[in-house]
């Protein structure tokens, strides 16, 4: 079952999505990001070692998908929709707009480490980038942030 | 509440739409290769290789190797690090590779390269390795008229980039001389625009008009999908250079604009529409669609923005945009092939 795009899609879509959300902050290029993901999933058939394996490679595409259309020069030409996900109240709407500041590779270490609950150490392993660059990435990242959001962490 | 929190509670509810579930699913459904197809490549390919020197000679037998294999296709690729073509100049000026990443810097210069130059989406890599990457502008020199790129690629699995591989970086055309132009109030009387607007047909490509595209939410894709096209009449405004607004007025109980950017391919002019109430506050379109008129003498494409809005309150809104232009498209065929290693 761990080559069957349509499982991965049931078992790791969601989580696909909100990888890809929390670096383009878009739901209309999520959904590019959510396809291309899926569709490089379907051509390459890799075949994982076990669940795990699947889901870091689902991670790891959908990190470089997001960033690849982040750096599309059409993109850039394209307005921008509104259609991020609105905030109910004031404290999320503040970590929302904070986040809208965050250089997308910040978001992603932030993501991966906030919600998807990775170590640096991991998030280094599966991004195939140096700990102490991720380290020093997330650190960044929450000093934006705290500025922001004018609170510690 | 802390961060951690707070941020798991505004991600919970971040998840794909059914719709675009069902989207994807379709779309792995339909992917199976076609067996003649391969077929046919296969056979294409094995004539290739078996003379490779031929296959490199022709764009058509690299472009059809590369469809079938790429490593092939690259190792056979000569070395060349600098092209000129319609008197602009590509050139290689260094590559480092480093782990899972290649960078190379590319130079373009020549007459029409200008400080807004634009690949306009025509540049392409190709490597021997499944890989992402991207292009960006990352310098001009105004003395030599030189653009520089830096090409970027990682493999997708994120092993080291493979020795002894050569990489292909073309590009077809650009643009130059772009104006960018942002806020731009835009001087039309609403108040003078609340009734209802002549509608064209414009159901499929057999029609004068054919609806080409757009912007939507999931809620609004219905609308989206029977959007009328406003009948293109004079200019109404014309907020820049090349683009005018030809239409505005109410359909289907929404408030209509319509954009005229010419021939879209040619110089990709673009913009966006939107309202502001005298506070400010802006008011987005609740669909974008866009048109294209073909023609024995031309193109014109446009872009229909529909606000819902009642007549009522539009009088007290302004209507503002943010535009692209560009004034020159040069045309060629520039490639550049280098090794992937460091200079």
């Amino acid at each position: 079952m761990l080559n069957n795009t349509e499982d991965a899609v049931q078992r790791w879509g969601p989580m696909v999505y909100r990888m890809a959300y929390a670096m383009v902050h878009s739901r209309h290029d999520a959904d590019d990001v959510f396809q291309e993901v899926f569709l490089r999933l379907h051509r390459a058939a890799p075949q994982f070692r076990n669940e795990e394996h699947r889901k870091a490679w689902l991670l790891r595409v959908t990190v470089n998908c997001a960033k690849t259309l982040l750096h599309s020069p059409w993109r850039r030409r394209t307005a921008p929709l509104e259609d991020l996900y609105t905030c109910q109240d004031p404290e999320e709407s503040a970590v929302c707009e904070a986040l809208d500041h965050l250089d997308p590779k910040y978001r992603a270490v932030v993501h991966l480490h906030y919600y998807e609950g990775y170590s640096t150490e991991e998030i280094a392993e599966l991004l195939h980038r140096q700990p102490s660059t991720v380290r020093a990435q997330l650190t960044r990242a929450r000093r934006k942030l705290a500025e922001l959001l004018k609170e510690e962490l | 509440m802390n961060f951690s929190e707070l941020y798991r509670k505004l991600n919970d509810p971040i998840i794909p739409s059914p719709a675009l579930v069902e989207r994807t699913l379709t779309r792995t459904r339909r992917r199976a290769f076609p067996l003649r197809r391969l077929a046919a490549l296969a056979a294409a390919a094995a004539v290739l290789l078996a003379t490779p020197a031929l296959a490199v000679r022709t764009e058509l037998g690299y472009a059809m190797l590369y469809a079938l294999a790429p490593a092939a296709a690259q190792f056979f690729q000569p070395v060349r690090l600098s092209c000129e073509d319609s008197g602009v100049t590509m050139e290689v000026v260094s590559v480092h590779v480093e782990g899972s990443t290649a960078q190379a810097y590319i130079a373009l210069s020549g007459d029409p390269v200008d400080s807004t130059c634009d690949l306009f989406d025509s540049w392409n890599f190709h490597l021997p390795f499944d890989q992402t990457g991207h292009c960006e502008r990352v310098g001009y020199d105004q003395e030599s008229r030189t653009a520089l790129f830096l090409c970027t690629t990682e493999t997708m699995d994120g092993s080291p980039i493979p020795v002894g591989g050569k990489m292909t970086f073309s590009v077809g055309r650009f643009l130059s001389s772009k104006v960018f132009t942002e806020h731009l109030e835009i001087p039309l009387d609403l108040s003078t625009l609340t009734v209802e607007a002549d509608i064209v047909p414009s159901l499929g490509p057999e029609s004068e008009y054919f609806c080409s595209g757009g912007s939507y939410s999931d809620e609004s894709r219905d609308l989206w999908e029977r959007a009328p096209m406003l009948e293109p009449g004079n200019a109404l405004a014309q907020p820049v250079s090349s683009m005018a607004i030809t239409a505005a007025g109410y359909a289907d109980g929404l408030f209509h604009v319509q954009l005229c950017r010419g021939s879209a391919p040619e110089l990709d002019n673009h913009g966006r529409l939107w309202l502001e109430d005298a506070e400010g506050n802006p008011l987005y379109c609740v669909y974008s669609a866009g048109f294209t008129h073909l023609t024995g003498y031309g193109r014109a494409d446009f872009d229909q923005y529909a606000f819902d809005i009642s007549p009522e309150d539009l009088e007290s809104y302004t209507l503002y945009g943010d535009f692209a232009t560009a004034a020159s498209l040069t045309e060629g065929r520039w490639q550049v092939t280098f090794p992937l290693e460091n200079t």
